[in-house]
């Protein structure tokens, strides 16, 4: 076993065997079980990939260990000759070898040196210490440590739905500067209160370009839109950070706002959805009229998607300057997600509608109990939060939209926005509070953020930074301390 | 009859020297708990060979000081607090005082003896010893030998100039 390299030698005595058993059996693996997992588990997939053939079951995985780690084992005690020798042995020249041959970390049993890096941050883990020496290198290189490491910290289900390609050592830097930054925002970020060019309640705020750039509209009218790079936590002065703030950009409240790249887009209670152009300083490039209020957008390269009050979902090609309506839903349309395969969307009247883009056609309904006020989609996952408060997810691999889990995080009002990371799941709501979950299933708080003093209308999270739309004529960010541009 | 006032056991060294230890003492290693009461009844002292005694000094001198100071009950919240926990400046000194290699030792020392606060600190220290160091400062400071071909390091001065960008 592997775990003799750390079995205390003991005297010949009566007591020995006890001792010996008792080192051997469940007693150690209470505190090491996690990292004698890691080892078989790396163990296993070093066996597939070196094809080693197993001769003896016995000794084959020390030999296994250390032929694919190339552990220099001499740095212990060298009790085995001791053993061999029958009590032959030379204390004084084993006390020169003490001193020549103690250990170093490199030599460290490797369950120690696991346990030290448990203590180490995963980012510093991968980019900087794995590139100390091969071994540490070896250690960290495949997923195992990650999953358990992951897995030892949250034992809830993780990822909420599973993926062969799921990026372990991302999603553990995620889940650890997710944790670290939203358990402490009062110290971990920059929070900033914006209301300078804010005369109304705000509906809806989007972060582009990383997370520098901050849209927000509100029932003033204005359109603004914000360098959050220009921010000087010193001085605290707003105005440096307004690129642009206009009430002329739509003649209704600005109720939804997306962006690809460096064009933003904007639909509003005046029927219309227009696109602006930043790199051109927030010029307006193309508009396009609907029949009702837009409450909800999706943008990608020469396609856009809206949906309306009056019950009808828009696909725009702004090549083309064209636009198709289709009607499916039997009440206003709140909101919607898409990829490069659906459309989703949710009504007033209770269903969410997943709109095969291919087929061209429906292909699936989704019945709820309240209607579903916000929407996300991606990492195989459909989240969905409805209006009393309560949360859905849905597995979407293969298109399935099987429903996975319905839970209570404790909102108490309409859930406005819902935004899965793997780092953490965010969610807003009207009554008056933003949550930061845990991104797995069964999802645990990790902070409840009641800066708001009123409802919350919309999040919006990109690299890290958070947004967040108050009708309490405010628009609020939180930007993590080390955020760079 | 001659009875012990305080009861002890007794552990002989790597270099063959016995210690008396204190029952409440002891207790405290996880790996003897199970055999205290046959220790306690038997005068011929058990010998553990991979712990020297300057190491066992040091963990009887660590246990001394932490008498009475029960670590927190394990629970989901406490787990968190637990790991992220600030090093106290007696552990800091009295761990880094003799030296990295006696550290090694007493971490090995307490894994072995299965020292649950002990272990916990001291690879504590040590992870704050590697924290914000680049490779080639952590290759300096533990002594570890470059092991990489030159092929290996290009890869990842690439992978890193490609990082900074």
């Amino acid at each position: 076993m592997f775990l003799t390299n750390v079995t205390p030698n003991l005297d010949r005595s009566a007591k020995a065997d006890d001792f010996t058993n008792m080192c051997c059996d469940s007693q150690y693996l209470n505190l090491y079980s996690y990292s004698e997992q890691f080892v078989i588990a790396t163990m296993e997939q070093n066996k597939t990939e070196n094809n080693i053939k197993q001769k003896d079951p016995d000794n084959i995985t020390d030999s296994i260990l250390y032929s694919n780690f190339d552990r220099n084992l001499n740095h212990q005690f060298p009790a085995s000759d001791y053993d061999d020798q029958g009590g032959n042995y030379d204390p004084i020249s084993e006390l020169s070898q003490l001193s020549i041959d103690s250990l170093t970390l490199d030599k460290l049993p490797l369950e120690l040196l696991i346990h030290i890096c448990n203590f180490l941050e995963a980012g510093f883990v991968i980019h900087t210490f794995s590139k100390v020496c091969q071994l540490f290198k070896d250690l960290f290189e495949g997923d195992s440590y990650w999953i358990t490491r992951i897995r030892k910290r949250w034992p809830k289900p993780y990822p909420p739905v599973s993926d062969e390609d799921f990026d372990w050592q991302e999603a553990c830097i995620q889940r650890e500067k997710c944790c670290r930054v939203w358990s402490d925002p009062k110290n971990q970020t920059e929070s900033i209160v914006y209301k300078d060019t804010i005369f109304a309640p705000v509906d809806s705020v989007h972060l582009m370009e990383n997370g520098r750039f901050l849209a927000s509209g509100s029932r003033d009218r204005y359109l603004t839109l914000l360098d959050l790079s220009k921010y000087d936590p010193t001085t605290s002065k707003q105005k440096d950070m307004n690129v642009y703030a206009s009430d002329k950009a739509h003649k209704g409240w600005i109720w939804s706002l997306t962006s690809n790249d460096k064009t933003l887009c904007t639909g509003s209670w005046d029927r219309y959805i227009k696109m602006w152009d930043l790199e051109a300083g927030v010029v307006e490039t193309q508009s396009f009229k609907c029949r009702s209020a837009i409450l909800g957008l999706h943008m990608e390269d020469n396609m856009i998607f809206g949906c309306g009050f009056d019950q009808l979902v828009y696909s725009i090609d702004p090549r083309e300057n064209t636009m198709k309506k289709r009607k499916y839903h039997r009440g206003p349309v709140l909101c919607l997600a898409a990829d490069e395969n659906y459309v989703v969307t949710g009504s007033e009247d209770k269903t969410i509608a997943i709109y095969d883009r291919r087929a061209g056609t429906v292909y699936k309904t989704i019945q709820l109990e309240s209607y579903p006020m916000s929407l996300n989609l991606g990492n195989r996952q459909l989240w969905v939060g409805d209006k009393t408060g309560g949360i859905h997810v849905y597995n979407t691999t293969c298109g399935q939209f099987k429903h996975i889990e319905s839970c209570d995080v404790g909102h108490t009002g309409k859930v406005t926005g819902i935004i899965y990371t793997p780092g953490a799941l965010f969610t807003c709501c009207t009554d008056t509070t933003i949550k930061v979950l845990e991104p797995s299933l069964n999802p645990g708080t990790i902070n409840t953020l009641t800066s708001h003093e009123g409802e919350v209308a919309r999040i919006s999270y990109q690299n890290g930074v958070l947004a967040s739309a108050g009708s309490d004529v405010s628009v609020r960010i939180w930007r993590p301390k080390d955020t760079w541009y | 009859m001659y009875k012990k006032i305080v009861p002890q056991i007794k552990l002989e060294t790597y270099e063959k020297e016995v210690f008396e230890i204190d029952l409440d003492i002891a207790k405290k290693f996880g790996k003897l708990v199970p055999v205290l009461q046959e220790l306690l009844n038997d005068d011929k002292p058990l010998t553990i060979k991979t712990i020297n005694s300057g190491t066992l000094k040091k963990i009887i001198t660590w246990c001394t000081y932490h008498k009475g100071r029960s670590p927190p009950p394990e629970d989901d919240d406490n787990r968190m607090k637990h790991s992220t926990e600030e090093v106290s400046s007696w552990d800091d000194k009295f761990l880094q005082e003799d030296g990295q290699a006696a550290l090694f030792d007493l971490i090995s020392a307490a894994h072995t003896l299965d020292i649950d606060g002990l272990l916990d600190v001291a690879c504590k220290v040590v992870a704050t010893m590697i924290k914000g160091k680049a490779p080639e400062e952590i290759r300096k400071v533990f002594n570890i030998k470059n092991d990489f071909t030159q092929q290996e390091e290009d890869q990842v001065r690439k992978e890193n100039d490609w990082c900074e960008d």
